[in-house]
């Protein structure tokens, strides 16, 4: 962000959701995202509408949340940034913390992916395999003996 | 041990045997598995900067189709896994890369609301604790052998670890080894890793990185009473992973003089640190002697000790045995609180790991950080956060007083400094509440002007400034509050030293009648004495205040009064006018300073246990005073002076013209 010239810091960028929501952003703000910012070097007319072609219009526009909030450095100190963070993504329930981590991945936004994962690890690290294996739609394929074996090798980590 | 980054399913049962658990360093072995699985690397010829992908795609990748040209067609590759794909014989990636393709796969998917595999694998997972993770191996084959890796395992132990940041272990007598695990909810977690030793005595000397190391003594079983006897026998450091119940036996540093009687117990310490460089994790031991004047440090990958020589005899002593504290691992240094001898400065002295280039020193927060009386032990250091702090005991115990290191390497940025770099004149402040008062605005970070009346104050408040700091930042300066002359002469030397308007004037000097005379015998000199002292010397030192505070902002100016002008004691008479007449003049004041920033308060402590509260007074008079107090006691100095302190800060800002009673409710 700094190192963009302050001509290009005011270049409007439009992006268009899966489902067609046009955003106009600034560039400084889009440019977060790796994804864009390889797109645009690309792209010669920056004035059509860049696609974001798996993120629907509502995620897009938190996403776009996340990133203004993190274009503009000074306003903010780090902590206060952080509770920030903090509190966008305690705002979030689980389908659109699942939505937003896709588009966070899809679209290489560093800080946003790492702050929803984190989000994710929080919510999943008391989990029993049981819930993990409902959570995330897995099939068990141990047999009740190498279940057991597995269990009785740490068994304190079974242990609430 | 070791286990190839990748791994074949075919290999999988085989797998299991091994064991594998993503914890760290784990045995004797464990030095060579990172050379072991990097040539398994070598061998199926992947490059590093892949290898967690492999575990999605471990059948048939090259590495070839995964260098990092292709870097951004597989970010949109990532979402379209699934379990499926994975284990489909081939990803033809060339063929996926086509935008239309991806698109309707990663719509269907979204729709799904699955997270990708791969993200759990490399986002998520490395975020959790090892406990969740061994669980979590239970989950399905895939998860097992996933969790099991050597690759994951590092990668993991890159990411921020509970147990190495957030957590407290502990040692009881019995060897049992503890640890408290804050994590990010309210709920402290106490896990026991179990009774370890049987027989020989274990200290616990620190942890890192999910590993423990700790000390076993060669002594038998009962031989060794005290922590400080471990010399008298050999002894050898364990790396202890406690989730493993495995550790790697170092002998002691041969070389190192370590001597065996109880004074030179306490010139050395050890510490355990670890420092990551960009494809590792390099585990750190280290036995340091100030009276020997050197250092042995133990470095995982070699496996040899290496002994330094500091500098013989260094005039150093540590604050704590090694055995109430080891050296604090902060920023890949270890930290340790000691005394420089002979100056008996306090300060921390730490070693860095990666330039092992001597001992360094960093200030405290201030100078004489800790309770003065006590010459050992009187602060230590710890982390949270990452972060270095320090903490000591006042008050034998009863206050605690804790900084917290904003910036490395930065001392003036201990935090809880709220009054940073504002000067502060406090009257009267070589003893009683004005002393309290002078200390505790220091340890808000203020610079201090002592004022002190009489000559024969001198000692105490040299004292009270040399305990506060060195000469930068605090002064004491001799003046009668009642001359107008001296009174300017204060404020001039306080601008002059510390080159800067006062922001907090502070006016504490006061005397009371000790005989205790009624308003009809009382001598008129004592009468002139108090009002002299207490009423003119407030009025000329808030007059001098008003003209001189910093104004547009954090100008305090705070006067004491007494609850005596609310309770009406007899036998109080003119004290207790003498201090109607300064809580009149701080309220107008107050509203005369208009449009100044400067707010003017009185604060009026009961019965406090000070030399002049006590001067005169006989048991009888205190008990009664007790007793009518409803919190049952006399009022410390350390009662009074948060409440001045509260005043002087930005937090008070509307806090103005007010008389503030700080008594334990008896009025």
């Amino acid at each position: 962000m700094a190192s963009t010239s302050t001509s290009t810091l005011s270049r409007k960028l439009i992006l268009k959701s899966s489902d067609g929501e046009k955003f106009e952003v600034d560039e400084n703000v889009a440019m977060q995202s790796q994804t864009i910012k390889h797109m645009i070097e690309d792209l010669d007319d920056i004035n059509s509408p860049i696609p974001v072609s798996i993120v629907t219009g509502t995620i897009l526009s938190k996403v776009i949340e996340y990133c203004k909030k993190h274009a503009t450095e000074d306003s903010d100190s780090d902590e206060q940034l952080k509770q920030w963070d903090k509190e966008y993504a305690n705002n979030m329930d689980l389908n659109t913390l699942y939505y937003l981590l896709l588009a966070a991945n899809y679209m290489e936004i560093k800080g946003l992916l790492e702050l929803i994962t984190q989000c994710v690890a929080d919510m999943i690290k008391g989990k029993s395999p049981e819930e993990i294996r409902a959570h995330f739609n897995i099939k068990n394929d141990f047999t009740p003996q190498e279940e057991a074996n597995i269990r009785n090798e740490n068994p304190w980590a079974f242990e609430n | 041990m070791a286990t190839p980054p990748q791994s074949p399913p075919e290999n999988a049962d085989k797998e299991t045997q091994n064991r594998e658990i993503p914890m760290h360093i784990i045995s004797r072995e464990t030095q060579n598995r990172e050379t072991q699985s990097s040539e398994t690397q070598n061998r199926e010829t992947q490059s590093s900067e892949t290898q967690y992908r492999e575990t999605q795609n471990r059948e048939t990748q090259s590495s070839e189709t995964q260098n990092r040209e292709t870097q951004s067609s597989e970010t949109q590759n990532r979402e379209t896994q699934n379990k499926e794909i994975q284990s489909s014989e081939t990803q033809n990636r060339e063929t996926q890369s086509s935008e239309t393709q991806n698109r309707e796969t990663q719509s269907s998917e979204t729709q799904n609301r699955e997270i990708p595999m791969d993200i759990i694998f490399t986002e998520i997972l490395p975020r959790l604790p090892a406990k969740s993770l061994l669980r979590f191996r239970l989950v399905c084959k895939e998860w097992q052998l996933f969790i099991s890796s050597s690759q994951f395992i590092i990668n993991h132990t890159r990411h921020p670890n509970y147990l190495s940041s957030r957590s407290v272990l502990s040692i009881a007598l019995n060897s049992s080894l503890t640890y408290f695990d804050y994590g990010d909810s309210q709920n402290v977690q106490i896990n026991n890793f179990g009774r370890y030793s049987m027989t020989n005595p274990v200290f616990l000397i620190g942890s890192c990185n999910g590993l423990v190391l700790l000390i076993f003594s060669h002594a038998r079983n009962g031989e060794l009473l005290f922590p400080s006897d471990l010399l008298n026998f050999g002894f050898e450091y364990s790396v202890y992973n406690p989730v493993l119940q495995l550790d790697i036996v170092i002998p002691q540093p041969l070389g190192f003089v370590l001597r065996s009687d109880y004074i030179t117990a306490k010139d050395y310490s050890f510490g355990f640190g670890c420092v990551s460089t960009h494809d590792r994790l390099e585990f750190f031991i280290v036995a340091i002697s100030f009276r020997m004047g050197n250092v042995a440090v133990f470095e995982s990958s070699t496996g040899i000790w290496d002994i330094k020589t500091l500098q013989r005899n260094l005039p150093i002593v540590f604050q704590d045995a090694w055995y109430v504290h080891s050296g604090t691992l902060v920023n890949e240094a270890l930290h340790w609180g000691v005394i420089i001898v002979g100056e008996n400065i306090k300060c921390i002295a730490s070693f860095d790991l990666v330039s092992q280039l001597g001992i360094k020193f960093m200030r405290l927060p201030y100078a004489n950080f800790g309770e003065p009386s006590i010459i050992r032990s009187a602060f230590s250091l710890c982390r949270i956060n990452d972060r270095l702090c320090a903490w000591a005991y006042y008050n034998g115990g009863h206050v605690v007083d804790m900084w917290m290191l904003k910036e490395y390497d930065v001392w003036e940025s201990w935090t809880s400094n709220t009054l940073q770099n504002r000067v502060a004149i406090v009257t009267g402040a070589s003893r009683g509440i004005g002393r309290a008062i002078a200390l505790h605005l220091a340890s808000l970070g203020a610079k201090l002007v002592i004022n002190y009346t009489s000559p024969s104050s001198k000692p105490l408040a040299d004292q009270l400034v040399s305990q506060i700091n060195s000469t930068t930042r605090a002064i004491a300066v001799q003046a009668d509050v009642s001359d107008e002359t001296q009174v300017k002469t204060l404020f001039n030397t306080a601008e002059q030293t510390f080159n800067t308007q006062p922001h907090i004037v502070v006016t504490s000097a006061g005397v009371i009648d000790s005989k205790y005379s009624s308003i009809f015998d009382i001598e008129a000199a004592d009468f002139d004495r108090i009002f002299a002292v207490n009423t003119r010397g407030t009025f000329l030192c808030i007059k001098e205040a008003a003209n001189r505070v910093t104004r547009g902002g954090g100008g305090r100016i705070v006067t004491l009064s007494s609850s005596l002008v609310g309770s009406l004691k007899e036998k109080y008479g003119a004290y207790a006018a003498s201090k109607a007449a300064v809580e009149t003049m701080t309220k107008i004041l107050a509203k005369e300073l208009k449009g100044s920033g400067i707010t003017v308060n009185a604060v009026a402590p009961g019965p406090v246990a000070t030399e002049m509260f006590l001067d005169g007074k006989s048991e009888e008079m205190i008990k009664k005073v007790v007793d009518e107090c409803p919190l049952g006691r006399l009022g410390m100095v350390e009662d009074v002076a948060p409440v001045v302190g509260f005043l002087a800060s930005d937090a008070a800002e509307w806090v103005n013209g007010q008389v503030i009673r700080v008594n334990g409710g008896y009025v």
